[in-house]
């Protein structure tokens, strides 16, 4: 029995062995498996961290990207305004608070130095109250500590994990922000004054990407100045010229009235003359033809030539006298011309009626060259036959023998266009534009010889421009001069 | 007639001059017609009254709601430091105001208090449809603020909006009723008559590295995690020190990576993110984080991100009744625009794509989204049809 017991009990305590064995393999696999897939969790977790740092290194990089975008893109849309501001307090009140907060601080300073007073001034400030900005402008001209920041060049940026730098903690106090960049501003090569951005404490930290943003910022203000300064400048100088261009017309305006007086001073008084001369003129041509009928006594041949000489002398006088009192009428607007529609040919025939004798007695070729359309003009007919008088007159005064005169008129572009064209001696080039003016003689040896007043040109001149019309000569010395008048139709 | 809604951005960089924009630009959208409510998203980069003062130089005495904002998102695609003005007119939908101060204080009160305001001052002939809440993002507990106003409207009262921003500097937001701009309050807008609205919401966060359990919280206060300060899971895993993670700011990590709860019964995580951190190591939230809870860090993809957008519109499409779809209202956190961002509007394309290339959009990229509850970097979308 014993023997079956023990037997019993050696079999229930293997078993037990066993099963407790089992147990504990199972319980250490168990725990193995645990620790293992503990094990997985973390590395697994590990790995989470790794991926949670290079995500959060890639959003930085596009953090810093976007930030960077927006910069330019508000410094450029900045750029846009600034580039039409030509007056300097308009460029700076473009910096409005939105703009800096957009380019990522709450506070900001234009600072520039008075030129004249060498004097710090704030010329924009954000995020200062009133008071603060006056703290700011004192300290700064006072202890003189804007100087570091008026280098050329010089950027200073105060983070707060950098090495600290001369007076960071002044300046810190004097603009009340813990972080802070400022730039200078240079005009034509000089720092005028500088821009500080900053923030009172910030979550950003500022970055070499901030110090780009800023010194486009400054570079494009301290263009902006350069502008307008010399936009000022400029409009001062115009203004300087506009007002000396003033003076100097006004000048002009009274030199002209004086001359005009002047003239009208010769115009009466050659008026008054001639008037003057008038009568006795009559007076002496008078007595000269009851002198010559021989009423008075005989008359011997060689006082009828001399009485003839004084009629003849005396009708040239009279010519003269005429003619100066016409042309100072004219001059003063006391001859009005009789404009009416006259037949062109009839014109031209009554002129040639009188020149054809004094042509034929010099062998000189009349030819008349007319294309006129409508064939008749509107213009004082009796003036206008001095005019064709005159010119013709002088043609044939200065034109050889067998020479040859064209009298030619066209329409060209609304005008009616006269011309009166010779084959004579011409005129000196330098004398061309002088034979319309009173009283002119050429000096050359013909034109002494031939008689003539040297007022008739003046005259047809006159009558021409009363006429609305303009006249002009071209001429070659020995091949001929041609006279070209052009009046309204 | 029908209901009408007109967006109008402008990024002018003068304050006065950029409201007056947003508002004639979103005038002219209505036809340049009265409208009855005007729904205002500042960024902070303006100066808030300046820029109220530009939009009221265009639509006078017509009651006004809004908060500041990190981006304006609307029809014509999202833009950031902007200002966004939308304007509705309707003859179906009538609209009341609240207004709640101190939700430091108390947040489920505040809460509370702006829905029974908006709610007293609404038109009772009319039956409320929903609320549409703009809270401060960086003071109490905005979930909270949401339990408070459900208190008053009932807890399956759809409930929409967004948690004033700044410009991803933490400091202060701001909530505007007409023309007054409170800090540190819950903004309300009912929406009373004859619409229909439906709401969808989703994040597309991913957890990442394994789960962590909250040994010590209190309210929005995470105080403990894995029995060490909490804030040593940021360090641990952003591989950054305290001081760094401080110097980078902490906010601006958190909307990048930010906690996830699993919800047990829905296989799904409850985002939140912490705004700063405290000297002790502390993580302050604008939500609670309960003791307990098993969270894990979570990160984002750009197509998930988008892939959220297009759900939430989806799950907001179901939940209207009619498809006569009159605008959407989109309260999108900053955390996605962090994440998506040159591909930020593929938000709006999507949400075009969804409900029609010419859909109305009014809506900001915000610190936080309700949508009948309250996550941290998610995508609400509220369908409004009629």
């Amino acid at each position: 029995m014993n023997i079956y017991y023990s037997f019993i009990l050696t079999l229930v305590g293997a078993a037990a062995i066993i099963i407790c064995s089992t147990e504990r393999k199972r319980r250490l696999y168990s725990e193995r498996k645990n620790r293992y897939l503990q094990d997985v969790i973390n590395q697994l977790d590990e790995q989470a961290k790794m991926i949670i740092k290079t995500d959060m290194a890639l959003n930085r990089v596009q953090e810093e990207l976007d930030k960077k975008i927006t910069g330019l893109y508000t410094l450029h849309e900045l750029g846009k305004k600034i580039n039409s501001t030509l007056n300097i307090d308009d460029l700076f009140a473009l910096i409005k608070p939105a703009l800096v907060s957009k380019l990522g601080y709450s506070n900001a300073l234009i600072v520039l130095k008075d030129k004249a007073s060498g004097k710090i001034g704030v010329k924009t400030a954000i995020g200062y109250s009133d008071n603060e900005i006056k703290k700011i402008e004192t300290r700064l001209n006072k202890e003189g500590f804007a100087s570091p920041l008026l280098r050329k060049g010089k950027f200073l940026l105060v983070n707060s994990d950098m090495k600290k730098i001369e007076h960071e903690d002044i300046f810190s106090d004097i603009f009340k922000t813990e972080l802070f960049l400022t730039a200078p501003i240079v005009a034509r090569d000089l720092a005028v004054g500088f821009i500080l951005m900053g923030n009172p404490s910030s979550y950003a930290k500022l970055t070499e990407g901030d110090v780009e943003i800023l010194s486009i910022l400054t570079s494009q203000i301290g263009t902006a100045i350069e502008n307008t300064n010399l936009y000022t400048e400029l409009f001062d100088s115009h203004q300087d010229l506009e007002s000396r261009v003033k003076e100097r017309t006004q000048e002009l305006a009274r030199l002209n009235e004086e001359l005009q007086k002047l003239n009208k001073v010769k115009s009466d008084f050659v008026s008054a003359v001639s008037h003057e001369l008038r009568t006795p003129l009559t007076s002496i041509k008078g007595y000269a033809s009851i002198l010559m009928t021989g009423k008075l006594g005989e008359v011997t041949p060689a006082q009828k030539e001399r009485l003839q000489k004084i009629d003849k002398h005396s009708n040239s006088l009279t010519r003269l006298v005429n003619n100066l009192l016409d042309i100072a009428r004219i001059e003063s607007g006391r001859m009005q011309m009789d404009i009416r529609e006259n037949s062109v040919k009839d014109m031209l025939d009554s002129v040639i009626d009188i020149i054809t004798p004094q042509a034929k007695e010099k062998n000189i070729a009349l030819k008349i060259n007319v294309k006129v359309k409508p064939d008749r003009i509107k213009a004082d007919p009796a003036q206008m036959e001095r005019v064709f008088v005159n010119l013709l007159g002088n043609a044939v005064k200065f034109t050889p023998e067998k020479g040859r005169i064209i009298i030619s008129c066209h329409e060209n572009k609304g005008l009616v266009e006269f011309s009166v064209e010779d084959t004579g001696m011409g005129i000196p080039r330098e004398d061309v534009e002088k034979v319309f003016e009173e009283f002119f003689r050429s000096d050359n040896a013909l034109d002494q010889k031939v008689k003539g007043t040297g007022l008739g040109l003046s005259l047809v001149k006159k009558i021409i421009e009363a006429h609305k019309g303009r006249i002009w000569v071209e001429s070659e010395l020995g091949k001929g001069t041609k006279f070209t008048f052009t009046i309204p139709k | 007639m029908a209901t009408i809604l007109g967006t109008g951005i402008s990024t002018k960089l003068d304050s006065f001059a950029a409201g007056k924009e947003a508002a004639q630009i979103a005038h002219y959208r209505i036809g340049k017609r009265n409208a009855n409510i005007v729904i205002a998203f500042i960024s902070t980069i303006f100066d808030q009254e300046l820029a109220i003062k530009g939009i009221r130089s265009v639509i006078r005495d017509v009651p006004l709601i809004g908060c500041s904002s990190a981006g304006s998102i609307a029809n014509s695609g999202i833009s950031r430091g902007s200002i966004s003005v939308s304007l509705i007119r309707s003859e179906a939908i009538s609209f009341s105001l609240g207004i709640a101060k101190d939700v430091s204080k108390n947040s489920r009160s505040a809460g509370h208090e702006a829905a029974k305001q908006a709610l007293s001052k609404s038109n009772r002939s009319k039956t409320t449809k929903s609320l549409m809440i703009f809270s401060d993002s960086l003071s109490g507990n905005s979930a909270d603020i949401l339990r408070g106003a459900q208190e008053m409207m009932g807890t399956s009262f759809p409930i929409i909006g967004g948690g004033a921003a700044d410009e991803l500097c933490f400091r202060k937001t701001y909530q505007y009723i007409n023309n007054n701009i409170y800090t540190n309050s819950v903004a309300g807008l009912l929406f009373s008559g004859d619409i229909n609205i439906g709401i969808g919401r989703a994040h597309g966060w991913q957890p990442v590295g394994k789960p962590h359990r909250i040994t010590r919280s209190s309210a929005n206060i995470l105080k403990e995690i894995d029995r060490r300060p909490a804030i040593e899971i940021y360090e641990e895993y952003l591989g950054k020190s305290f001081e760094e993670l401080k110097e980078l700011g902490l906010g601006k990590l958190g909307v990048s990576y930010p906690f996830g709860i699993r919800l047990k019964e829905k296989n799904e995580y409850l985002v939140r993110s912490p705004l700063k951190a405290e000297d002790n190591g502390s993580l302050v939230l604008n939500a609670e984080l309960p003791e307990g809870e098993d969270i894990n860090l979570m990160i984002g993809d750009k197509n998930m991100a988008l892939e959220a957008t297009r759900k939430a519109c989806m799950e907001a499409m179901g939940n209207i009744q009619n498809r006569n779809i009159r605008f959407i209202a989109c309260f999108s956190n900053i955390g996605r625009y962090q994440l998506l961002r040159e591909s930020s509007v593929k938000e709006t394309e999507i949400i075009k794509e969804i409900f029609g290339e010419n859909i109305p959009i009014l809506g900001f990229y915000s610190y936080g989204e309700y949508a009948s509850d309250f996550q941290n970097q998610a995508i609400s979308i509220a369908v409004f049809s009629e």
